[in-house]
């Protein structure tokens, strides 16, 4: 059992015991002859939180067997620490770059936001080869603008002011 | 019945209904080929597509895409050695010894008419079927309908993953996350937490999108897959294709390969992956060259392929008669039944013939079109398996973004799809299966209404769940479901 999972499993908890507290102010809240609103939440969360509690005791209960028994403990060397590490960021970098993706289609438009996630997101991924880097953001974006707002005909965000007249011209 | 049919089969046989088959078939084929993307996320993530479809073309291309996924996880299993779904692995054992030495082709063949042929089995099974379990379902009240839901949760948290503890827990996350919203009954908003965001509730498809591909993606980055990089070498598919005389000198473990597979598949948590290690084992006790196996073993081969694509005939049955999910990817279903303001269950049975009789029609017609499909999705795959992984990625990660925006036409859509897609990512990092979480989000109103509506009945007596005996013994059944893993696992630990 790795110390990892034990945190994850102590933020579990936390996070049904949080959700349960909050629950419980919607106990009150029904009408007459009624279940009211806050019998489910309740139910399900105290079943939540009992069962992330066994989880989270078993867990730490393997964790010490296991270091009573003296079973060897992971050893990483620096190169796989550094690969690790590496694909932690590479992860992170992901999600920072669709997170803002999401935040700049509102302002830039989809097809200019969609044609520099696409780019950005190839690159993270390690892929340098000039050829793709140019290459796959338009043909991604100009499929997917294609099959969904003339196809589909689904109203993609357009961006705004200039941005909004540049998406225009495209879709 | 019979004008139902024959409307069905106009209706299907449509030009647009055969565009949408040949284009949900293709899609799915791939999607079941590439190892990262399983079949139910390509249902999910074709979801989108069907918004502006209506629900006969929409379905007709979700069920082909279904079908289509769970033969196209085979091909990567006899070119490659490497399973695109887990009901592929028997497939790899046999198959891919059959390619190695020197017979893709033919490996291929075989796999593409035994999917083929239990595919078709299974649908006449769900005709004869379907029918039948929703006239008997029609008796269900709602003690019956909130244990046939705690049933359905209850069966893919036990089997789903490893640690039945950690099924159960990521099944009450999917219950919470459908607790969210405003209350439809007394209009109090619960777990809102003042954001406007939240007031409507947590959509299915952002949820499903976030929890199933997005995640994906983040975990496919760790480790981008790279194996396929040696091209497949295979003789001309003309030249190696087996005869009819081949086929019919294994009709008995094609025949029973076909039961098997159904049955599994109308099992709640039975699905493709049992009916195929199921129907290759017995494939391998009553074999008359038990020697050939593992080394290239035609029957084991047909009785691996016509028992997953066999079960699912059964999930659907399950699925469109009673309304809950047999596997994973009808889990995905019910939310694409829900997005064209469709519930499924014995109600829309009588209420919306057009739509199951077409489902019937379709998903006979795709078993058939599957051979040909097949055959243009190897040489697809083949030309798809060029592309950098990169943009194969990036390209699903606007998909993702696509599906997601594309119910509401709402940015708010985009965050729910990115928190999910992040706790998605530490869920299957934990271990956590991820299919009761998105079981737990589509079935939570209905067992929360299904319950409530029981003690209205009942004036409040909790009892009424269990004195009639349908509930009585669904429930009896979810218990055991839960139990029985845990039981079994424990006496594992103490023989050992």
């Amino acid at each position: 059992m790795k110390k990892g999972q034990i945190i994850g499993n102590a933020v579990i908890l936390v996070f049904f015991l949080f959700l349960l507290i909050d629950s419980l102010k919607l106990h009150e809240i029904r009408r007459f002859g009624e279940m009211g609103s806050g019998f489910w939440p309740i139910l399900i969360l105290s079943i939540s939180t009992l069962l992330s509690a066994f989880l989270l005791f078993s867990s730490i209960l393997k964790f010490r067997k296991g270091k009573e028994n003296e079973e060897p403990e992971e050893t990483l060397s620096p190169e796989d620490l550094a690969s690790r590490k590496k694909q932690r960021n590479i992860v992170i970098f992901c999600a920072a770059v669709t997170l803002v993706y999401i935040f700049a289609m509102q302002a830039i438009g989809f097809a200019l936001a969609t044609l520099l996630y696409v780019l950005a997101f190839v690159f993270v991924l390690g892929e340098r080869r000039k050829s793709v880097l140019i290459v796959s953001p338009v043909l991604v974006t100009a499929l997917i603008l294609v099959v969904f707002s003339r196809f589909i005909a689904m109203p993609l965000p357009k961006g705004l002011g200039f941005f909004a007249d540049l998406s225009r011209f495209f879709f | 019945m019979l004008e139902h049919y024959l409307a069905a089969f106009g209706t299907i046989l449509l030009p647009q209904n055969i565009l949408a088959m040949a284009l949900g078939g293709l899609w799915g084929i791939i999607a079941g080929a590439l190892p990262g993307i399983s079949t139910s996320m390509g249902v999910v993530l074709l979801i989108p597509f069907t918004f502006a479809l209506s629900p006969i073309t929409a379905f007709t291309t979700l069920v082909s895409a279904y079908c289509g996924g769970i033969t196209g996880g085979s091909i990567t299993s006899v070119l490659f050695g490497i399973p695109g779904e887990p009901s592929a692995v028997c497939t790899v054992i046999e198959g891919h010894a059959l390619a190695k030495q020197g017979h893709a082709a033919r490996a291929l063949w075989i796999f593409i008419i035994a999917s083929a042929i239990g595919g078709i089995f299974s649908v006449f099974v769900m005709m004869v079927a379907t029918p039948l379990i929703a006239n008997f379902a029609l008796q269900f009240g709602p003690p019956e309908y909130f244990a046939l839901t705690l049933l359905g949760l209850s069966v893919v948290s036990g089997i789903s993953g490893g640690s039945v503890l950690r099924g159960v827990l990521s099944c009450l996350f999917g219950l919470f996350l459908a607790m969210v919203g405003t209350d439809g009954i007394t209009g109090v908003e619960r777990f809102t937490f003042d954001s406007v965001i939240l007031l409507g509730g947590i959509e299915l498809v952002p949820a499903m999108v976030g929890l199933l591909a997005f995640s994906e993606i983040l975990l496919e980055a760790e480790q981008p897959f790279t194996e396929y990089k040696g091209s497949a070498h295979y003789r001309g598919l003309r030249e190696e294709m087996p005869t009819f005389a081949e086929y019919l000198n294994h009709w008995v473990v094609l025949a029973k390969s076909c039961v098997i597979g159904t049955i599994s598949g109308a099992l709640p948590g039975g699905g493709a992956t049992i009916a195929s290690f199921l129907a290759y084992g017995e494939a391998a006790r009553t074999s008359k060259h038990p020697e050939k196996f593992n080394n290239g073993a035609v029957d084991g081969l047909m009785a691996a392929e016509a028992s997953n694509n066999a079960s699912t005939g059964g999930s659907m049955t399950i699925l469109l008669s009673l309304g809950i999910p047999a596997s994973n990817t009808t889990a995905m279903l019910i939310a694409a039944f829900m997005i064209h303001g469709l519930q499924p269950g014995p109600l829309l049975y009588s209420q919306r013939p057009d739509i199951i009789f077409g489902i019937f029609v379709a998903m006979l017609v795709t078993n058939i079109f599957l051979v040909a499909l097949s055959i243009v999705g190897v040489r697809m795959f083949l030309q798809l398996n060029r592309l950098p992984y990169a943009v194969f990625s990036a390209a699903i990660m606007v998909l993702c973004v696509i599906g997601a925006f594309g119910l509401r036409n709402s940015v708010d859509d985009l965050y729910i799809m990115f928190v999910c897609g992040i706790i998605g990512y530490f869920m299957k990092k934990l271990d956590f299966p991820i299919a009761p979480a998105v079981l737990g989000l589509v079935l939570g109103d209905r067992a929360e209404l299904s319950l409530r509506r029981a003690m209205l009945l009942s004036l409040g007596d909790p009892l009424i769940l269990v004195s009639r005996p349908i509930s009585a013994i669904l429930l009896a059944a979810a218990a055991f479901s839960i139990l029985y893993p845990i039981f079994k696992k424990s006496k594992m630990f103490r023989e050992s």
